[in-house]
């Protein structure tokens, strides 16, 4: 068995311990320091003289450029706003254009008008069903206009008509052909006979 | 640029034994590019690919930016998700990497999702005020999300301040809001934590900074932010970057993390004085005084579905900053969930894919279904969207 010589103490681990403990230690320090209230009195004190030495350097760069006739700080920044300005005008314009577009929408005004074509159409087909309805029954009365009337009865068949107060029914008058519209046979439009609206003389 | 794992050395002598260091032991000495490429991020700050999912621009306004997110295949869910970020960072935290996207996994389950960016603003924005971006902005990037998504209504997710926002355009345009989210959203300033102590008006005037810088830097909020842990973010970050370079772990999350909180972007002069004096300092919001062009921003209107979810480990939105929004609105479908996650992991931290993200689309799939309404994706807005 060698009695082997104790390790030396690492240094490094010693370092590290010692930062570890010393560094908690100073945050603390510090952190105690700079919350009181001295601290922030002295802080405040400190920054009002940088600030002033900030400002006395600003002012005396722009008396410096000005007397070198170079554009200040503030002459850029007035040109700077000029443009601000400009790009402000514009976007409001774009959003008003967009606002318009928006509300002037091709799309959902096609489709309206669609539908009410849609619409028409079908009133249409409604009407022309009606019209050829009403041809037929008008072929059907002129087919009954057209036919032979029927044998004329005996007197002794012919019944004695009560007396009434109602007038006989009318006989049918045979119905004209319909004519044609002037647009289908080409001939002008016979001119509208005009009412005069003139009250005539009167003769004495 | 440097890959984002640092290549692993084997020992020099051949065996499996490497070197001991603070971090453990590591296989091999160090490698001259894991060295090489802590110094680039110390000095030039870390930089990967990030935000990678492909989108559309719907529409812009000054700096403004309404994105739509291309997923593989068509949404199924009929209502749209518009997020709005803060004004300070970048949005690209919603899609931080492939791997790590809530975008994506938004997509993925069938969701239909814009952005509303608000870019970095200029100093001819240096006048602009929550006003614009409440009041004008923001409506004007619904409508158009609505027009492009062909949707008549939309889910309303807010992050940080751009739950502020968009908690104050709900109550103002409640009209075609379907439900609001809200993440980490600070509503009651009574009790802000440090950054109320700081920016107590007796101390600090956000006018003077202001009118000295006309927009604040954005270096200036994210020291604002890492000065709340300093340790943490000054210290701590650093040690784990070499720990990770070092130790040959991947750097590619770290870095893209690292990347996105040093990102800041400048808040416009005149929004920054109205965040410090009329939320920070005059609490007007929850206290009903808040206005937004004349109109004065009433939560009470807010009937929508609302889920507010706030994180325990936040010290940035301190939980009880959020969770007033569930009393002052009058939604009878009223959820709060207070997470184990701090302000940002909530959203991408590694724990993320299996908390925050599955109990959104878990209360959102119920929310989202069609209501018997014009719905689908539209053929105008494709039109009017442009790859970016």
């Amino acid at each position: 068995m060698s009695d082997a010589p104790p390790k030396p103490p690492d240094p490094f681990q010693v370092l590290r311990q010692s930062y570890d403990q010393a560094t908690e230690a100073w945050a603390q320090a510090v952190e105690q320091a700079i919350s009181t209230e001295e601290f922030a009195a002295s802080a405040g004190r400190l920054m009002e003289r940088y600030t002033e030495m900030q400002e006395v350097l600003r002012k005396t760069s722009e008396a410096v450029a000005e007397q070198l006739h170079i554009p200040t700080k503030d002459d850029i920044a007035r040109v700077a706003q000029l443009v601000i300005n400009v790009e402000r005008k514009v976007d409001d314009v774009s959003d008003q254009a967009d606002d318009l577009l928006r509300r002037e929408d091709p799309a959902p005004a096609a489709a309206a008008l669609g539908e009410r074509l849609a619409a028409l159409e079908e009133r249409i087909a409604g009407l022309a069903a009606r019209l050829d309805a009403l041809d037929r029954i008008e072929a059907s009365l002129d087919k009954l206009a057209a036919a032979p009337p029927p044998p004329a009865p005996s007197k002794a068949d012919t019944p004695v008509p009560a007396a009434t107060d109602e007038p006989a029914p009318a006989k049918p008058a045979p119905r004209r052909p319909r004519a044609k519209p002037a647009a289908e046979t080409g001939a002008a439009k016979p001119p509208a006979r005009r009412r005069s609206t003139r009250t005539p003389a009167k003769e004495e | 640029m440097a890959s984002s794992t640092p290549p692993k050395r084997a020992a020099a002598n051949g065996t499996q034994e490497g070197i001991p260091t603070p971090w453990g032991t590591i296989p091999g000495p160090p490698s001259f590019e894991s060295i090489e490429e802590g110094l680039r991020i110390l000095a030039l700050g870390a930089d990967t690919p990030t935000g990678l999912t492909p989108k559309d621009v719907v529409w812009t306004r000054n700096k403004t930016t309404l994105y739509r997110y291309r997923g593989e295949r068509p949404p199924v869910h009929k209502t749209p998700i518009v997020f709005v970020y803060a004004l300070i960072n970048k949005p690209y935290i919603f899609d931080l990497r492939p791997e790590n996207s809530f975008f994506r996994h938004l997509l993925g389950e069938g969701y239909d999702v814009f952005l509303v960016d608000w870019g970095t603003p200029g100093w001819e924005d240096r006048q602009m005020t929550y006003d614009d971006y409440v009041g004008d902005h923001l409506p004007k990037a619904v409508d158009r999300a609505l027009r492009a998504s062909g949707a008549d209504e939309y889910t309303l997710f807010g992050y940080c301040m751009g739950g502020t926002m968009s908690t104050m355009h709900a109550a103002l345009r409640p009209e075609r809001m379907r439900n609001l989210i809200t993440l980490t959203t600070p509503i009651d300033f009574s009790d802000a934590g440090l950054h109320g102590k700081w920016l107590d008006e007796r101390h600090y005037d956000p006018r003077k900074v202001a009118q000295a810088y006309g927009n604040v830097p954005g270096s200036l909020i994210d020291t604002g932010n890492a000065m709340l842990r300093p340790v943490a973010n000054y210290f701590s970050a650093r040690m784990t970057m070499w720990e990770r370079l070092l130790t040959g772990k991947d750097m590619t999350s770290w870095k893209a993390m690292n990347k996105w909180v040093n990102d800041g972007v400048p808040f416009a002069g005149a929004a920054y004085t109205q965040w410090i004096t009329d939320f920070y300092q005059g609490n007007r919001l929850a206290k009903g005084e808040m206005t937004i062009r004349g109109e004065r921003v009433d939560l009470s209107r807010i009937e929508v579905p609302l889920l507010n979810i706030a994180g325990e480990k936040d010290h940035i939105v301190l939980p009880a900053m959020a969770e007033v929004l569930n009393g002052l609105v009058s939604s009878k479908d009223n959820d709060y969930l207070l997470m184990p996650a701090g302000h940002v992991g909530l959203l991408a931290g590694s724990g993320a894919r299996k908390g925050l993200w599955p109990k959104v689309t878990d209360w959102l799939s119920s929310r989202s279904a069609d209501r018997g309404r014009s719905g689908g994706r539209s053929d105008g807005g494709a039109r009017a969207a442009r790859p970016s």
